[in-house]
C-alpha cells in the first residue's frame, strides 16, 4: 500500500460519508429554517453569529491537540490497517456523529451544554456523573500527557530547551500584542520568527535531565501557570500553537500527498498486540481507549456545546463545523498513521511484530517515533532539514500538551464546584476547602504527576482514553434521547453508537481492571491503587448511567 | 477560474480571522468576567447585596450599558459554566 | 474659611441650642458665619424663633442659616441620573424610571449619601465665609454620614483599579480585533471613559471632605449630666476616633440638673466646659451661652483670632 493512496483513500472516504451520511444525519436533526440561538438570543457577548469558516477554524483549533497524534502512534502496534479502519469508520459512524449531534442538540437547547441537556433529558444526576467523569479525565490527562511529554524530553533533549525558549517567546509576543499593541501581523511574524529561532537554538543546546526531574518540573509549572495572568503566557502561547498546528498540518499534508512510499510497517500484526501495560491487548475493546481524538473523543461534546453552538449562524453550518471538523481531525490522525507506517520502520530496527510498543519505547515513545518519522517524511519529499522537523513534530505534541495542562487547573475548580454543589449546605467547611482555588488545582496536578512518575504511559494513556470515552457515551446517549424523544425519530444513528461505545468501554475497563492493574501493582502499588480506584468508580457510574438512560426513556 | 481563486482567498481570509480569535479568546472571556464583577459591585446594593452605597451605583449606572448586558448574559448561564471553559482547554 | 465646627451628641442634649449660640457669638464678633443643620429633624427655627423654613436665609448681617433640604438633593441627583440614562442607553429601553426611583430613594444608604453630598456642597459653596457651623443629626445617622466618605473612598479606589484593568484589557483586544468588536458606546480610552470620570469625581469629593475633617474641623461633643448621654458620648468619641476624627471639646449642657461627678477616663484629655441649665432663655441672650467656652476655643486655636 502506498502512502499516497492511503491518504487519497482517507480523503475519499471522509468526503463521501460527509455528503451521504451527513445528509442523512441532517434529516434526522431536521435542519430547517429555525433560527439559531446566535441569532435568536443575540446579546453581542456570548451569542454572536460567526461566519462558518471562522467558526470552523476556531472549533477545529479547539479540538485539535496532542491526542490525535499520540493515540494513533500507540495504536500502530496492531498494524496500520486496524488503526486506519478505526480512524476512518469509528470517526464517520461514531466520532463525527457524536460531535455533530452534540453541537446540534446544544443549538436546539439555546446553546446549553451537553451536560446541562443530559441533566434535563435523562436524569438530574447524569449531570453530576458527567462532572465526575470530567474530573477523572483531568487527573488522567495530567498523568498521561505528562508522562508522554516526559519521555520525549528524555529521548530528545533539544525539545525541552526549545519549549523553554518558546515560553519566553510567548511572553515577549504577549507584550508586543497586548501591551505595546504592535500591528497584529507584524507581531505575528515576530512570534513565528522567534518560534523558528527557538527550534534552532534548541537544536544546538539540548538539556538533559532525568524523567523524574521532568515530572517535578512539570508539576511546578502547572501550579505556577495557574496564577500567571492569561495575557502574559497562556493566551500568546495558545496563539503560537495555532500556527504550529497550521505549519505541521500543511507541511505534513503536502509531504504525504507526494510521498508515494510503501507503508513499511505491518498492515496487521495480531489481534492481541502488546499495547497496554505490556499485556496482550485485544483490539476490540481496547482501540477506543487508545485512539480517542482523531476518531472519537467525549471532550469534544463540551467544546461543541460550549461556545461553538452559541455562535452558529445557520443550522445548516452545523454539519460543516461539527461533522466536518471531526473528520478533519481524523485526517490529521490518518496522516500520523501513514507517516509512521511509511517512514517509521527505519528507526525501529528489527523488531518482532508484536513488540512495536517496546520498540518505540527505545526512541522516546509515541511522540518520539512520530517526530522521527515525520522529519524523515518531510526530508524525503520537501528536503527540509531533518533535525529541525523532528523538533517541530515533537513540539507539536508537547506544546499542545503544555497548554492543556495549563487550563486543567481552572477546569478542575469548576468541576469540583459543580460536583460538591449539592453538598454545600450539608458539609460547608469541606466544600469550601475543596473548591478553594489552590486546593482544587492542586488535586489533579498532584494525583496526575504522582501517576506520571511511574513513566508508564502505556498504562496511563488508555485510562485517560477510557474516561474520555465515557464522556462520549454520555453525550451520545443524550443525543439519542434528543433524537428519540424530541425529534421523534428512531435515533439509531446515535443509539447504536452509544450502546456500542458503552459496551466497548465497559468491557475494556473491566479487562483493564483485571489484567493491567494487577501487573501495574507489582511495579507501582500506590499508583495502581489510585488508578484502580478511579476505574472502579467509573465502572459504577457507568452502570448508573445506562440504568438512568433506559429508566427515563419513555 | 477566477471565482475559484476568490473563493480560496475568502476562505483563507476567514481562517485568518479564526486565528485572530485564537489570540484573544481567553482575554475576552476574562474581560467579560471582570465586567460582570464590576456590574455586580456597582449594582449589588440595588439587588440586595449590602456592599456599596447605592448612591455610587446609581451615579455610574448611565454609563454601564455593556457591563449590565454582560452581567445579564452571564447570569443566564450560571448553571452551565463547565462547557465554556472546556472550550479553551485544547484537549 | 478658617474653621468648620461640628456639633455632635445624643438626641436632645442641646446640640442645636449650643450650635446656634456659637453662631450668634461669632457673628457678634464681626465674623461671617454660615450655620447649617443637616439634621432631617430641622429644629433651628425652634431656637431662633421663626417659622419653619428650608434652604438658606440671612438672619442678621453676616449670619446665614440653612436647613438643608435633603429631599431636594436626592431629587436633583436622581433626575440627573434619569436624564443620563435616557440619553446614553441605546440598547436597553428603560421606560418610566420615575416610579422606580420613588422606591430607590428609600434604599439603604441613599439618605446619608444625599446628606454627605449636601454637606460637601455647603462647605464648597461657602469657602468665603469665616466660619461654618454644622448641627448634626442624632448619633446613628451622624456616624453613618461621617464614616461614609472613608468607606466610599476605599470602594472608589477599588472600583477605579478594576476599571483601569478593564479598560486596559479592552484596549488590548481592540488593537487586535478592531472597533467593530465592541460596538459604540463602549469606552476603551481612559481619557474618554465616563465611568472613570465619574469615579474620579466622586473620589475627589470624598477626598476633599476627608481633608476638611482632618485639617479644618473642630468637633464638639455635647453631653448632659446623665449616664445615658455620657455612655453615648463615649461611643461617639470612640467611633469617630476609628475614622481619625477627634473630639476637641466637650460641652456638658444642662449641668446642675443632676448631681454627677465627671470622672470619665475616655474624656480625660479633652477640655470639658459646663453649661448650666437654664429654665428660659430669651432669643437675644442665646449667644451668652457661648460666652464662656467660645473664648477658650478661640484661645485653643489661636489662628482663629482675627
Amino acid at each position: 500500500m502506498s502512502s499516497t493512496i492511503a491518504i487519497a483513500l482517507a480523503i475519499g472516504i471522509y468526503f463521501a460519508f460527509y455528503k451521504i451520511y451527513g445528509r442523512h444525519l441532517k434529516r434526522q436533526v431536521g435542519t430547517g429554517e429555525r433560527a439559531t440561538p446566535a441569532v435568536r438570543l443575540y446579546d453581542g457577548i456570548d451569542f454572536v453569529p460567526a461566519n462558518r469558516y471562522v467558526l470552523f477554524g476556531h472549533h477545529f483549533a479547539s479540538i485539535a491537540g496532542a491526542a490525535p497524534i499520540v493515540g494513533p502512534a500507540i495504536a500502530l502496534a496492531w498494524g496500520w490497517l486496524p488503526a486506519l479502519l478505526w480512524i476512518w469508520f469509528g470517526n464517520v459512524f461514531i466520532g463525527a456523529v457524536h460531535d455533530y449531534l452534540s453541537l446540534m442538540g446544544s443549538v436546539r437547547y439555546d446553546g446549553h451544554s451537553v451536560q446541562w441537556i443530559a441533566g434535563r433529558l435523562i436524569k438530574k444526576r447524569t449531570r453530576y456523573i458527567f462532572s465526575i467523569f470530567v474530573f477523572f479525565v483531568l487527573i488522567l490527562l495530567v498523568a498521561a500527557f505528562s508522562s508522554v511529554v516526559g519521555n520525549v524530553y528524555v529521548a530528545q533533549p533539544s525539545v525541552p530547551t526549545t519549549q523553554f525558549l518558546i515560553i519566553f517567546s510567548a511572553i515577549i509576543l504577549g507584550i508586543l500584542l497586548y501591551r505595546i499593541r504592535m500591528k497584529f501581523y507584524l507581531a505575528t511574524a515576530i512570534g513565528i520568527f522567534m518560534l523558528i529561532l527557538a527550534i534552532f537554538l534548541g537544536k544546538i543546546s539540548p538539556f538533559k535531565a532525568s524523567y523524574q526531574s521532568w515530572m517535578i518540573i512539570i508539576f511546578v509549572y502547572i501550579i505556577i501557570a495557574a496564577s500567571i495572568p492569561v495575557n502574559v503566557l497562556l493566551q500568546p502561547r495558545d496563539y503560537l500553537n495555532a500556527w504550529l498546528l497550521i505549519f505541521g498540518l500543511v507541511l505534513g499534508g503536502i509531504a504525504m500527498i507526494f510521498s508515494f512510499t510503501r507503508l513499511g510497517l505491518p498492515a496487521f500484526t495480531t489481534f492481541n498486540a502488546k499495547v497496554i501495560a505490556g499485556k496482550s491487548t485485544p483490539f476490540w475493546p481496547a482501540i477506543p481507549l487508545i485512539i480517542a481524538c482523531g476518531s472519537l473523543s467525549g471532550f469534544h461534546s463540551l467544546v461543541a456545546s460550549g461556545t461553538t453552538s452559541k455562535q452558529l449562524e445557520r443550522e445548516s453550518d452545523g454539519l460543516f463545523i461539527g461533522y466536518g471538523g471531526m473528520l478533519t481531525e481524523g485526517f490529521l490522525s490518518t496522516l500520523v498513521v501513514v507517516v509512521i507506517a511509511a517512514y517509521g520502520p527505519a528507526f525501529l530496527g528489527n523488531f518482532a511484530a508484536s513488540n512495536y510498543t517496546d520498540a518505540i519505547k527505545a526512541v522516546g515513545g509515541p511522540v518520539g517515533i512520530f517526530s522521527k518519522a515525520y522529519a524523515e517524511a518531510i526530508y524525503r519529499t520537501l528536503a527540509l532539514p531533518k533535525e529541525f522537523m523532528m523538533i517541530l513534530a515533537a513540539l507539536w505534541v508537547s506544546e499542545f500538551a503544555m497548554t492543556t495542562l495549563d487550563t486543567t487547573n481552572r477546569l478542575a475548580r469548576y468541576t469540583l464546584i459543580e460536583i460538591f454543589e449539592p453538598l454545600r449546605d450539608k458539609l460547608p467547611k469541606f466544600s469550601r476547602f475543596i473548591t478553594n482555588r489552590w486546593v482544587a488545582s492542586a488535586i489533579p496536578a498532584t494525583l496526575g504527576i504522582l501517576l506520571a512518575l511511574t513513566g508508564a504511559w502505556s498504562v496511563l494513556w488508555p485510562a485517560f482514553g477510557g474516561a474520555n470515552q465515557m464522556l462520549a457515551a454520555i453525550a451520545l446517549f443524550t443525543a439519542a434521547a434528543f433524537l428519540i424523544r424530541i425529534q421523534k425519530q428512531r435515533g439509531l444513528n446515535a443509539l447504536i453508537p452509544a450502546l456500542f461505545l458503552w459496551i466497548t468501554v465497559s468491557v475494556a475497563m473491566i479487562w483493564y481492571m483485571f489484567v493491567c492493574v494487577p501487573s501495574f501493582m507489582k511495579t507501582s502499588p500506590i499508583q495502581a491503587y489510585i488508578i484502580g480506584g478511579i476505574i472502579i468508580a467509573m465502572l459504577i457510574l457507568n452502570i448508573l448511567l445506562i440504568y438512568d438512560f433506559f429508566k427515563s426513556k419513555g | 477560474m477566477n471565482r475559484l481563486w476568490k473563493a480560496l482567498y475568502l476562505r483563507i481570509k476567514f481562517l485568518g480571522e479564526g486565528l485572530k480569535r485564537r489570540s484573544t479568546d481567553i482575554l475576552e472571556r476574562e474581560l467579560e468576567d471582570m465586567e460582570n464583577g464590576f456590574a455586580l459591585l456597582t449594582f449589588g446594593s440595588i439587588i440586595g447585596f449590602p456592599i456599596l452605597p447605592s448612591y455610587i451605583g446609581l451615579s455610574l449606572l448611565p454609563y454601564l450599558e455593556r457591563e449590565v448586558l454582560v452581567m445579564l448574559s452571564k447570569s443566564e448561564s450560571l448553571d452551565d459554566k463547565l462547557a465554556e471553559w472546556a472550550d479553551l482547554a485544547d484537549l | 474659611m478658617k474653621k468648620v465646627f461640628f456639633f455632635v451628641g445624643k438626641g436632645g442634649v442641646g446640640k442645636t441650642t449650643l450650635s446656634t449660640s456659637l453662631a450668634y457669638y461669632l457673628s457678634r464678633q464681626k465674623s461671617n458665619v454660615y450655620f447649617a443643620s443637616i439634621d432631617p429633624a430641622h429644629n433651628i427655627c425652634d431656637i431662633i424663633g421663626c417659622p419653619p423654613f428650608l434652604g438658606e436665609r440671612e438672619i442678621e448681617h453676616g449670619l446665614f442659616v440653612e436647613e438643608v433640604d435633603v429631599e431636594s438633593y436626592l431629587r436633583r441627583f436622581l433626575r440627573k441620573i434619569i436624564e443620563e440614562i435616557k440619553s446614553t442607553y441605546s440598547y436597553l429601553k428603560i421606560i418610566n424610571l420615575d416610579r422606580m426611583f420613588e422606591v430607590i430613594k428609600n434604599a439603604p444608604g441613599m439618605e446619608e449619601s444625599a446628606i454627605m453630598h449636601g454637606l460637601n456642597d455647603i462647605i464648597d459653596r461657602h469657602r468665603d465665609m469665616d466660619y461654618i457651623i454644622i448641627d448634626t443629626p442624632p448619633t446613628g445617622l451622624m456616624l453613618k454620614i461621617f464614616s461614609l466618605p472613608f468607606i466610599t473612598g476605599t470602594w472608589l479606589e477599588g472600583l477605579r483599579d478594576l476599571r483601569y484593568r478593564i479598560l486596559d484589557r479592552r484596549a488590548a483586544i481592540f488593537a487586535i480585533k478592531g472597533k467593530e468588536y465592541f460596538g459604540k458606546n463602549v469606552a476603551i480610552d481612559k481619557k474618554k471613559d465616563k465611568v472613570l470620570k465619574e469615579i474620579m469625581a466622586q473620589k475627589a469629593l470624598v477626598d476633599s471632605l476627608i481633608k476638611t475633617f482632618k485639617e479644618k474641623s473642630i468637633f464638639i461633643l455635647v453631653v448632659n449630666p446623665d449616664r445615658l448621654s455620657l455612655m453615648e458620648g463615649i461611643r461617639i468619641k470612640n467611633a469617630l476616633s476609628n475614622i481619625n476624627i477627634h473630639i476637641k471639646l466637650i460641652l456638658m449642657n444642662k449641668s446642675g440638673l443632676l448631681p454627677l461627678s465627671l470622672d470619665i477616663k475616655e474624656f480625660s484629655h479633652i477640655p470639658i466646659k459646663k453649661i448650666p441649665f437654664l429654665e428660659n432663655i430669651a432669643k437675644e441672650k442665646i449667644y451668652q451661652l457661648a460666652d464662656d467656652w467660645a473664648k477658650d476655643i478661640l484661645c485653643l486655636y489661636p489662628e482663629m483670632s482675627k
